[in-house]
């Protein structure tokens, strides 16, 4: 791992994650990605009651880039092996996680996670908590980063 | 573009606290100019189609003539006739939807029926003529201070007298098109200071020298009608102001006899204010601003109608205020019906959410598992004071029942009770003499405690509008504030679909809560 550190300025690191689901107000998704460029998309659509995609985008500085693949290298997701993990069921949520470090490239997918006791309740209890606990991290970055930037403070 | 972060060391997993430095002060979510003038455009046009029933180029779904006009033309038709009979009595009469929209008469047509969107707002007179094109940017950019509102002086100390320094991000962006004259739809998260932007602004809009009813202001709820009242009552308080509250479980006698007595702004429910224009007691012919609280709540099946029966009397020139924290899409169409050309500040359903309350759950697998989890936390609930949410009235009465058996200390509150069981309760939850309080969703919008600092869904909302609006009970004008949401197995999806929805987190509960509040 600390090697991927290292040269770290000159791969290609890629993140993608995207939850959700297909149901009574169309396909509702929370999705975003952070390309090599260093550039953050996001979107969130749903059709409840009539609402539309959202979508927004802001370049990241390096910094801050090298602060998302510190959060990733030190959650140990690179270690997880998913083959035993169960495939979202037709008509759950589910959820993807895609990265790109150093020579690494993982995909895992699987059903939402709604609380700990899925996590316990499923075959691999470890390497989902894992999973669990790093989507977390990274969609609260991502949310801070997005709104940080768009954000207008409602009490200034 | 590119974001500067000046140490990492500091970066922790709470990246709430992230100090940067942007400009962000114009980008507030209100739809772009062009964009915003464009869909002006359009719904004018939209307005002239259905009005005068001329051919446009907007294709318009067969069935849209008949649905557009509101509820039920018979009614209307039936009334209205009652209404010109009594005309000649001090009474006023509804006004016809052609008078109502005789204010698109302002737009010129052209052969086809399409308007050209000159406008006729009283600020834009003479930049008009060289602006032919309207743009909203002008009326929505932010006023840093009350002092650059151009406000009555008097009112002015009244606004500093009440407490507020810095206006908040809408009071920056909506006083000023409503004082305008201009129909003004404002939407902005909870607590964050929406009855003191439309209070300031009908209290700038009044004549003082006139007793006649000038603004009428409309909410959902008993108690909320009457805060506002008491909002408006403060803030002019160093104006000549006569404001008062006309809401049902109150003597009828007494509302009249203050009608009489000379009222310029009402805060009421639709049925009371419904009742005293049939009445003749409250004359609307000098009403200049209609109010609309929670107005997606008032526009909903149910209130819709009555919202309607009150529309019809304003006089064809006043202005439609449409305010809420939520505003589903769904609704923002159907306000072109009944609005001109409005103002819309407006905030994405991603953003709506407040940093300042934090959101948790707890999983209680079983619904019998909620009281012992709630009976747990008791101790936390009364650090300050707490709001308890139960979907149902009975559900209420079983909760608190069961928590007083057990020895605990709480208040209850429900459509159900007397008035004057509801005001009691009220006035004991305001002093801070109770503290944890049990209520449905009659305590779910707009009802501001300060000192509320946690709220606990018992049982998860019916809608998504309405989880918004319970947690915001907490955590008012950027105070902290916790929400615990107990979800059941089946309910877990339900929370998790809402944490979507508004791109926010909903953590499962950790034990030290009280270190966040």
């Amino acid at each position: 791992m600390t090697s991927m550190g290292e040269d770290s300025s000159h791969d290609e690191f890629y993140v993608r994650y995207y939850v959700g689901h297909r149901g009574e107000f169309g396909h509702e998704f929370m999705e975003f990605e952070l390309s090599p460029s260093g550039k953050l998309r996001y979107a969130n659509n749903s059709n409840y009651r009539n609402s539309t995609m959202i979508r927004k985008e802001v370049h990241l500085s390096p910094a801050v880039v090298e602060e998302t693949r510190r959060i990733i290298q030190t959650s140990d997701i690179t270690t997880i092996d998913d083959s035993n993990w169960t495939e979202p069921q037709k008509g759950q949520a589910r959820q993807e996680l895609e990265i790109k470090m150093g020579n690494l490239h993982i995909a895992f997918t699987c059903a939402e996670i709604g609380s700990l006791v899925d996590v316990m309740n499923s075959v691999d209890p470890e390497g989902m908590r894992v999973f669990y606990y790093l989507t977390q991290d990274l969609r609260c970055l991502m949310f801070s980063l997005i709104s940080l930037h768009f954000k207008i403070k409602p009490i200034p | 573009m590119l974001m500067h972060m000046r140490s990492l060391s500091n970066v922790t997993l709470v990246y709430h606290t992230f100090t940067l430095c942007f400009d962000l002060d114009q980008k507030y979510q209100y739809l772009p100019a062009q964009n915003a003038a464009a869909l002006n455009y359009l719904s004018v046009q939209y307005k002239i189609a259905k009005f005068q029933k001329v051919p446009t180029q907007l294709e318009l779904p067969a069935s849209a003539f008949t649905s557009l006009t509101m509820p039920k033309d018979e009614s209307n038709r039936s009334s209205r006739r009652h209404g010109h009979r009594h005309r000649d009595r001090d009474r006023d009469a509804p006004y016809h939807k052609e008078d109502r929209h005789r204010r698109h008469k302002d737009h010129e047509e052209d052969e086809f029926g399409r308007s050209k969107p000159t406008r006729r707002h009283p600020e834009g007179s003479s930049s008009d003529a060289h602006h032919p094109s309207p743009s909203s940017s002008h009326d929505t950019s932010p006023c840093p201070t009350f002092d650059s509102m151009s406000l009555k002086p008097a009112l002015l100390r009244g606004i500093y007298a009440y407490g507020f320094e810095k206006p908040s991000a809408i009071q920056q962006r909506a006083i000023r098109p409503i004082i305008r004259g201009r129909d003004v739809i404002a939407q902005s998260q909870s607590g964050t200071g929406k009855t003191a932007v439309f209070s300031i602004s009908a209290l700038q809009l009044l004549d003082e020298r006139s007793s006649e009813p000038q603004v009428l202001i409309l909410s959902p709820i008993r108690e909320l009608a009457e805060q506002t009242q008491r909002v408006v009552s403060s803030l002019g308080d160093f104006m000549n102001v006569k404001a008062i509250a006309c809401i049902g479980g109150k003597s009828l006698g007494e509302d009249r006899k203050m009608l009489q007595q000379g009222v310029q702004i009402l805060s009421g429910t639709p049925g009371r204010v419904y009742d005293l224009i049939k009445r003749g007691d409250l004359r609307t012919r000098s009403l200049k601003a209609f109010i609309i609280d929670e107005a997606d709540e008032m526009l909903n099946k149910g209130f819709k109608e009555q919202i309607y029966d009150i529309y019809r009397y304003l006089p064809p020139q006043s202005q439609v205020v449409l305010v809420s924290a939520t505003l589903p899409v769904e609704v923002l169409e159907m306000t072109r019906k009944f609005m001109n050309d409005p103002v819309r500040i407006l905030v994405k359903r991603d953003e709506l959410t407040l940093e300042g309350i934090k959101q948790f759950f707890v999983s209680v697998e079983k619904e019998e598992w909620k009281f012992d989890t709630l009976t747990d936390l008791y101790d936390t609930l009364t650090v300050t004071q707490a709001v308890i949410f139960c979907n149902t009235k009975q559900k209420v009465d079983w909760l608190a029942g069961k928590m007083r058996e057990s020895n605990f200390t709480v208040a209850a509150m429900h459509g159900d009770m007397t008035q004057d069981e509801r005001d009691k309760v009220m006035e004991e939850f305001r002093s801070g003499s109770s503290r944890v309080l049990i209520a449905t969703d009659l305590w779910g919008r707009g009802i501001d405690v300060q000192q509320v600092s946690l709220v606990i869904c018992y049982d998860l909302p019916t809608n998504r509008e309405l989880y918004i609006h319970r947690i915001g009970r907490s955590g008012r004008f950027g105070r902290k504030g916790v929400a615990i949401n107990f979800v059941r197995t089946e309910d877990v999806r339900t929370l998790r679909e809402i944490e979507q929805f508004y791109s926010t987190q909903i953590d499962e509960m950790p034990l030290n809560i009280s270190d966040l509040m």
